[in-house]
């Protein structure tokens, strides 16, 4: 019956998963102003400053 | 029923052969045996008296049993064997018909006369053997021995001087069926006798005490042992052949007054359920009336066990076996119902895995027993088990007895007889302990294999209809354009992603022994929110030694985890390899791709839990065979018992 239960919850687990988009490890999020976008040249990677590869 | 009337050879007094077919007839008036040898008389010398035993039955008692016609108890043979004496009555049925009813240990056994077929001789025959009876069907034989014709009583079928051996065997059959094949005085069968265990209620007695008034008389008789001056208590003095006193450990012949076997000056065991403890289990309420130690010896270690008789006098005996703090209720057997094999054994639809064999050795006991037990008494036991159970074998020579015990847990027993404290705690698996894990396995393996059914079901209807692209476009590569410079960057064209879910970036790069980094951020133009990602396509390949190599590929995926709906531009600044430019490169972008390594890892969470109970119900199983004649087979009994 546990296990039962366990077994809803692992599926119910992967079928949001699957429904929401989740992928393992975080993906990198930030939020860039309209104006700071719309500037020629003014958006950068953080890859970039970082110096890239 | 015809009756021959003649005189007595002896005396000359009137004696009257009731049945046409009885050779023998103790005469009333003088107590000669006589015989009936054709149209003449033959005296063979006075009979002795009649050894006391406990019975009820009496020459005269009419009855009738089982639609037979009524009978009528003419003769009555005393036996004995050297372990105790038994009855055995000639009933006389209308029509010159006859049968047996055998009295021993408290039991009735009806033996019907059967056809005589092909058997071996006494000599021959060995306990165990299996011997095809004809219609009867095929039986097993459980004892073999030779008894004395101790004395008699009224008229009897066969010719023979008292005092004469007379040799037979006893056989066990399907259905609780019984048989004797008495070889007589010689070696060649001489008749064959089929029946099987008769409640006396079943036989129509009259005139008989009612069943609860022999409970009654059977109830106990105090007596005080001749040894040590102890009272002792007979709790089944109708069976009991042997006691053991628990003062002082003597072992007296409870069928010739408590004579002194064995003289002892203490006891040396004491028995966690005293005697004289009455308890219910499996729904009757037992008394202990006796106790034994048993051991086996391997290789010089000794395993001791102890075993507690118990007794109702409507069911008559059972037994208590407590073995490393493991307990078993145990019942007998009809060795004709047990199918046997070499290392397997079948009984009531079970099959019974041969666990363990030895010579098994009484080392003390205490109460009374239904049989002349002994210290020093050898037997060789065979176990099967079939978890709950165990069937069991003890054999020696001329004799072979099966019983049929369940495990018990050791709260029961000692809630049962209500004893102070608690029981001793069991030591690892006992050979027949049921196993926890039992249904669990095979529970936890449906349910994980039905989830994961459902997982792939729910993943490949994912696959066929899930995935959506979004956005596709080739991006070229300035020839004049510099590794990572802000002008070699690129931004697609908008896209939009209609519903939330990961994103699945896939690029396409004709690299070839190079590389091309993406360093990517995929904007939300609405919201202002950008994801970062990098991706890399390298692809390497020649020649060496071993042969043609390739290492990478043209094309490389990252995937975004739950993306928004929105609409959304990418920002793909291109790296590469330095006098290695790449022209461009195809980008793809899918929304909503299902995931196999999710799918995984799902199915890994669904099966852990069976695997893992998989391993312990083996290392359960392995635990419990350690200690059996056999290595660890592997096999998991509790799918047989599913």
């Amino acid at each position: 019956m546990k296990f039962g239960v366990y077994a809803l919850m692992v599926l119910g687990l992967y079928a949001t998963s699957a429904w929401r988009g989740w992928e393992l490890g975080s993906t990198r999020r930030g939020l860039i102003p309209r104006d700071v976008r719309e500037a020629p040249g003014g958006y950068r990677s953080f890859g970039y400053w970082r110096g890239g590869k | 029923m015809s009756g021959y009337e003649a005189r007595c050879p002896s005396c000359g007094a009137a004696i009257v052969f009731s049945l046409g077919t009885t050779l023998l007839k103790v005469c009333e008036h003088c107590g000669s045996a006589v015989a009936r040898k054709g149209a003449d008389l033959e005296a063979y010398g006075k009979v002795a008296g009649l050894i006391p035993t406990p019975s009820v039955l009496a020459l005269g008692v009419r009855g009738g049993y089982a639609g037979a016609p009524s009978f009528e108890l003419v003769g009555r043979l005393q036996l004995d064997h050297g372990a105790g004496t038994w009855d055995e009555w000639l009933m006389a049925f209308a029509g010159d018909t006859w049968a047996w009813l055998a009295e021993a240990q408290g039991k009735f056994h009806y033996m019907g006369v059967a056809p005589l077929p092909p058997v071996p001789e006494f000599e021959d025959v060995r306990v165990g053997q299996t011997i095809d009876l004809g219609p009867p069907g095929t039986f097993v034989v459980t004892e073999v021995k030779t008894a004395r014709f101790v004395t008699a009583q009224g008229e009897l079928p066969f010719d023979v001087k008292p005092g004469s051996a007379l040799h037979y065997a006893d056989l066990s059959g399907p259905g609780g069926q019984f048989a004797t094949l008495d070889y007589g005085t010689g070696s060649a069968a001489e008749a064959l006798y089929v029946g099987r265990e008769v409640a006396l209620d079943e036989l129509g007695m009259r005139g008989l005490p009612e069943a609860e008034d022999r409970r009654k008389r059977a109830a106990g008789e105090s007596l005080a042992c001749p040894q040590c001056g102890g009272p002792l208590e007979i709790r089944a003095p109708d069976q009991t052949q042997r006691v053991a006193c628990p003062y002082c450990g003597s072992l007296l012949d409870a069928t010739r007054d408590l004579a002194v076997l064995e003289a002892l000056a203490r006891v040396e065991v004491k028995p966690l359920i005293p005697l004289g403890a009455k308890g219910t289990l499996d729904g009757t309420e037992w008394t202990v009336i006796g106790f034994m130690e048993r051991s086996v010896t391997v290789e010089g270690v000794r395993y001791p066990w102890q075993e507690y008789l118990l007794y109702e006098p409507g069911k008559g005996f059972r037994w208590l076996v407590l073995a490393k703090g493991h307990w078993s209720f145990v019942a007998p057997a009809h060795a004709g119902d047990v199918q046997t094999m070499t290392v397997a054994s079948r009984y009531r639809d079970m099959h019974f895995k041969h666990f363990q064999g030895g010579g098994a050795v009484v080392d003390h006991v205490l109460g009374e027993f239904y049989w002349a037990v002994a210290r020093g008494d050898r037997t060789e036991s065979n176990d099967f088990v079939h978890p709950p159970h165990m069937l069991s074998s003890e054999q020696d020579g001329s004799e072979i007895n099966w019983s049929f015990g369940t495990y018990t847990a050791p709260d029961e027993v000692w809630k049962a007889f209500r004893l102070p404290g608690g029981p001793p705690r069991p030591e690892g698996v006992a050979p027949h302990q049921p196993s926890p894990y039992t249904g669990r396995v095979r529970k936890a393996w449906s349910t994980a294999l039905l989830a994961t059914s459902i997982l792939f079901a729910v993943y490949l209807a994912l696959l066929i209809g899930g995935a959506r692209q979004v956005h596709r476009q080739s991006v070229e590569i300035a020839p004049s354009a510099v590794p990572g410079a802000p002008e070699a960057a690129a931004f697609t064209e908008p896209f939009v992603v209609g519903r939330a879910g990961n994103l699945e970036v896939r690029v396409r790069a004709p690299v070839s022994n190079s590389w091309l980094y993406l360093d990517g951020a995929l904007i939300n133009e609405d919201t202002g929110e950008v994801s970062e990602f990098d991706v890399e396509v390298s692809f390497y390949s020649g020649r060496d030694s071993d042969g043609a190599w390739s290492e990478g590929g043209t094309e490389a995926r990252r995937y975004l985890s739950a993306v928004a709906p929105g609409r959304y531009v990418m920002r793909l600044a291109p790296q590469w390899e330095a006098g290695r430019a790449v022209s461009g490169y195809d980008v793809e972008v899918r929304s909503r791709v299902p995931r196999l390594y999710q799918v995984v890892l799902a199915a890994l969470a669904l099966l852990m839990w069976p695997i893992v109970l998989s391993w312990r119900s083996m290392r359960f199983e392995m635990q419990r065979w350690s200690e059996s004649d056999h290595a660890f087979s592997g096999s998991n009994d509790e799918e047989e018992e599913e």
